[in-house]
């Protein structure tokens, strides 16, 4: 990329202010308040647009600081450069109410659609945050070096972690976590699914099995008194036997009299003596009396006659009943018995078909697996790109500086913690201890190693008053690497050693004073 | 004729009780069964002591028993399972008797754990036809001499295909089986293809049209295949448009192009991702990380 024609309309204190830059290295040159940083912010606001910062902020934004002096709804500027052998025209309007922008490729005439993300594809994934680290250079005169270094380090660490600023390795690896995460509740979700079909089943067995409990002591129960009957009617059988043989007629003829027809004669003649003794009406009464009396008596015995007789009657009725009765119950438990047992096996046989792993639990298992694989080979190999673009970083930006320090050290070494150790021939230096310059100098060679390994295409470098504390021998020798390296050049100065220095080497430059 | 397996686990008087109802019923058919491994003939179990109708001939035995039909000149032959398993080859030189012109032997099993049998040894003992059970699938075994006849309706969802019984006739000139779909609703595994180009819309439309072609009173699992444009995440809900979806399996990747990809980062970590595990096999664990891995990379990528 190269810019060719900045045109300012109407931005900061520039009203239609046209600057042509050319191949090789520019210098723009002017006093303080000469419109420099104008210059410098209006690139970038060319290239990544303007935003604005919200609430108290925006009294200071780069909008605020450079609204044009005059007719501040005029706020507008055009960019004209060169990229991959095309020239493109951009155009952009600052300004609340006509805020847009434009893009248009001067060879074939057509618009590009900046939303598209056209802009975004020719600057190939130059982002804001990389152009202000890398390309545009300010200076760093007034930062404390300590400072210096954590913006060093932090930056070295931001690009050995996966070896390009877009991509970011943790939230990746953070990513493939989630995934798991779900995947394995959906394991889990599957895994309290069979625990829950497990416990039905489990329920339902323990029903069938109190069942078989129940039917089991039934059968226990019906068997005991089928049991008790058994001897019942084998003891009984045996003490008839036993009365047949010892009283027979007794027992018989007991059972058949319930009045003896000795006591009804006894009563009869009773009533009988009472008339023969006594006179009427003493007669009449005594036998009414001993009629009451003697009929009282035999409902007596007719009443108790049948209560010693009717429990035998009825208790030997029931028992044939009830004992067949007993039989087929217990056939009839029997077989329900075992039909509670078979289902109760049945469900038990159900319940260990449940360990089978079904197909779907062992893919999760699988995608696991794979994400596991995933995650442990993502860090594995960002440690090895940072192991060796740590390398090749180090080395290219060794190179470079001692190329700038004309060899007075030969080796820079960015560690992973936050020193910066610089190597001469006989002695390793901390960053901390090196000049301000050389820090400077540091600075200007990681950040031109960081372009060279970020961006593909190669872009302008635009220097502001980054030579400010360079002595005379390394700012020529930088200037000749950057004569000899870069394609285009942006060196804003308010001193004019740049020039004389160039002049004096004899290197083209093309010279833009404001 | 039930080469076993009647039922999927030991038969209560209940059930035997319907089953033998059902079969009272048929006018004129005889019914032979054995017992499988799911159903074995258990000691305390109903078989031993079920009486069946008149026409329906159980072959209950250990050994191979016989169920005779002079009229129809046929002999039924086959054993019971006493056990849930059997590791030998009990079939092998159970030469056919021959003493009906024909002779039908009923086998079950013919996996390692349940009777296992060569094909060829089945062959040489001589029987006009040989009906296997064992497996929910119908397979003719070989053509007109041997076939399962899988179960009469898909037992669970993973019974895919279709279900039905074998239908013979023996005749002087040899025995002639054919398999006769049965069922009247099918479980389907069918394989969805997507590619980069498909988008919810058409995966719907796409779904719906092959289920109509293939019968909306069948049951779906779903499986989708293929790749998928990586900017499109299909919604599961909505393409269940006849209530017969059971499931859908999204086995599908992201279509990216890994080898743009890879030349484009080949000096960050996602091409150095790509170049390493490019070389998986379709389908292995590794693939699969592949696509998980580059997936992770693209959507965490800072602007996206």
């Amino acid at each position: 990329m190269k810019f060719e024609r900045l045109v300012l309309k109407n931005f900061g204190k520039f009203q239609d202010k046209e600057i042509v830059l050319k191949d090789g290295i520019n210098i723009c040159y002017g006093g303080n308040e000469s419109g420099k940083s104008t210059i410098h912010t209006f690139i970038e606001s060319m290239i990544f647009g303007m935003e604005r910062k919200r609430g108290r902020a925006s009294a200071m934004d780069d909008f605020s600081r450079y609204e044009p002096w005059e007719n501040k709804n005029y706020y507008a500027g055009s960019l004209e450069f060169e990229s991959g052998g095309k020239h493109f025209l951009l155009t952009r309007n600052f300004d609340k109410y006509t805020k847009d922008a434009k893009l248009i490729c001067k060879d074939d005439g057509e618009e590009l659609g900046i939303p598209n993300g056209d802009l975004q594809e020719i600057l190939d994934g130059m982002e804001k945050s990389i152009y202000e680290n890398t390309i545009s250079l300010a200076q760093l005169g007034t930062k404390i070096s300590d400072e210096l270094i954590t913006e060093l380090t932090n930056y070295a660490a931001n690009y050995y972690a996966a070896g390009d600023q877009e991509i970011r390795l943790e939230a990746a690896l953070e990513y493939l976590k989630e995934r798991r995460k779900e995947t394995q509740k959906r394991q889990i979700r599957e895994r309290e699914e069979k625990q829950a079909e497990r416990e039905r089943l489990e329920m339902e067995a323990s029903y069938v099995w109190r069942d078989i409990h129940r039917i089991e002591t039934e059968l226990d129960e019906v068997q005991g008194t089928l049991e008790a009957y058994e001897t019942k009617e084998l003891e009984k059988e045996s003490a008839k036997a036993y009365y047949q043989q010892e009283d027979l007629d007794e027992t018989v003829e007991e059972s058949k009299w319930r009045v003896h027809p000795v006591e009804l004669a006894g009563m009869f003649s009773a009533v009988v003596l009472c008339f023969l003794i006594l006179q009427r009406p003493w007669s009449f009464l005594s036998a009414i009396v001993v009629v009451l009396a003697s009929g009282l008596y035999i409902w007596n015995r007719v009443k108790d006659g049948k209560r010693k007789q009717s429990p035998e009657e009825v208790l030997e009725g029931t028992e044939e009943l009830s004992k067949e009765k007993l039989v087929w119950k217990k056939e009839h438990l029997k077989g329900m018995l075992r039909e509670k047992q078979i289902q109760y096996e049945n469900l038990r046989e159900k319940e260990e078909e449940l360990d089978e792993i079904s197909d779907e639990f062992k893919a999760a298992e699988r995608r696991c697996e794979a994400l596991e694989l995933a995650a442990g080979k993502l860090s594995e190999l960002a440690q090895e790109i940072q192991k060796e673009a740590g390398g090749k970083f180090n080395k290219r930006l060794s190179d470079i500086f001692s190329q700038i320090t004309k060899g007075a050290y030969d080796r820079i070494a960015i560690g992973k913690g936050r020193d910066v150790k610089l190597f001469c021939k006989d002695r390793i230096a901390d960053l901390r201890q090196a000049s301000k310059g050389t820090i400077e100098q540091v600075y200007f060679a990681l950040r031109m190693t960081a372009i060279e390994v970020l961006c593909e295409e190669e872009f302008p470098v635009i220097l502001d008053e980054t030579f400010a504390f360079y002595d005379q021998e390394r700012l020529e020798t930088t200037l000749r690497w950057l004569y000899k390296n870069k394609k285009q050049v942006l060196i804003f100065t308010c001193q004019t050693r740049e020039i004389e220095a160039l002049e004096y080497m004899g290197i083209p430059t093309s010279v833009i004073e404001l | 004729m039930i080469a076993g397996d009647l039922f999927h686990r030991q038969p209560l008087i209940r059930e035997l009780k319907e089953v033998n109802y059902l079969f009272s019923k048929l006018t004129f058919t005889k019914v032979v069964f054995i017992a499988g491994n799911h159903d074995y003939v258990k000691p305390e179990g109903y078989y031993k002591t079920f009486v069946w109708a008149d026409n329906v001939y159980p072959l209950l035995g250990d050994k191979i028993t016989c169920a005779r039909f002079p009229k129809e000149n046929v002999g039924v032959y086959g054993l019971s399972y006493h056990q849930k398993e059997i590791r030998e080859n009990i079939y092998a030189g159970q030469y056919a008797p021959g003493q009906f012109p024909y002779e039908i032997l009923l086998v079950h099993g013919g996996d390692e754990t349940h009777a296992p049998f060569k094909k060829s040894e089945l062959m040489d003992l001589g029987y006009n036809y040989i009906a296997l059970g064992h497996i929910h699938k119908p397979w003719i075994l070989v053509e007109n001499f041997a076939a399962y006849a899988g179960a009469l309706e898909p037992i669970d969802r993973n019974d895919v295909g279709k279900h039905g019984f074998i239908k013979g006739e023996m005749t002087p000139k040899g025995t002639m089986v054919q398999f006769v779909p049965f069922a009247k609703r099918e479980y389907v595994h069918m394989e969805i293809v997507i590619d980069k180009d498909t988008t919810n819309m058409g995966l719907r439309e796409q779904i719906r049209k092959k289920i109509e072609e293939y019968g909306v009173h069948n049951l779906y699992k779903l499986i989708l295949r293929g790749h998928h444009d990586p900017d499109i995440i299909f919604e599961k809900a909505g393409l269940d448009q006849y209530g017969n979806i059971l499931e859908i399996v999204d086995d599908t990747n992201p279509a990216y192009d890994f080898e743009k990809l890879e030349e484009k980062n080949q000096k960050n970590l996602l091409g150095k991702y790509i170049a390493c595990m490019k070389g998986a096999k379709e389908g292995s664990k590794e693939y699969q990380a592949l696509y998980e891995g580059v997936q992770a990379l693209l959507e965490t990528k800072r602007g996206f």
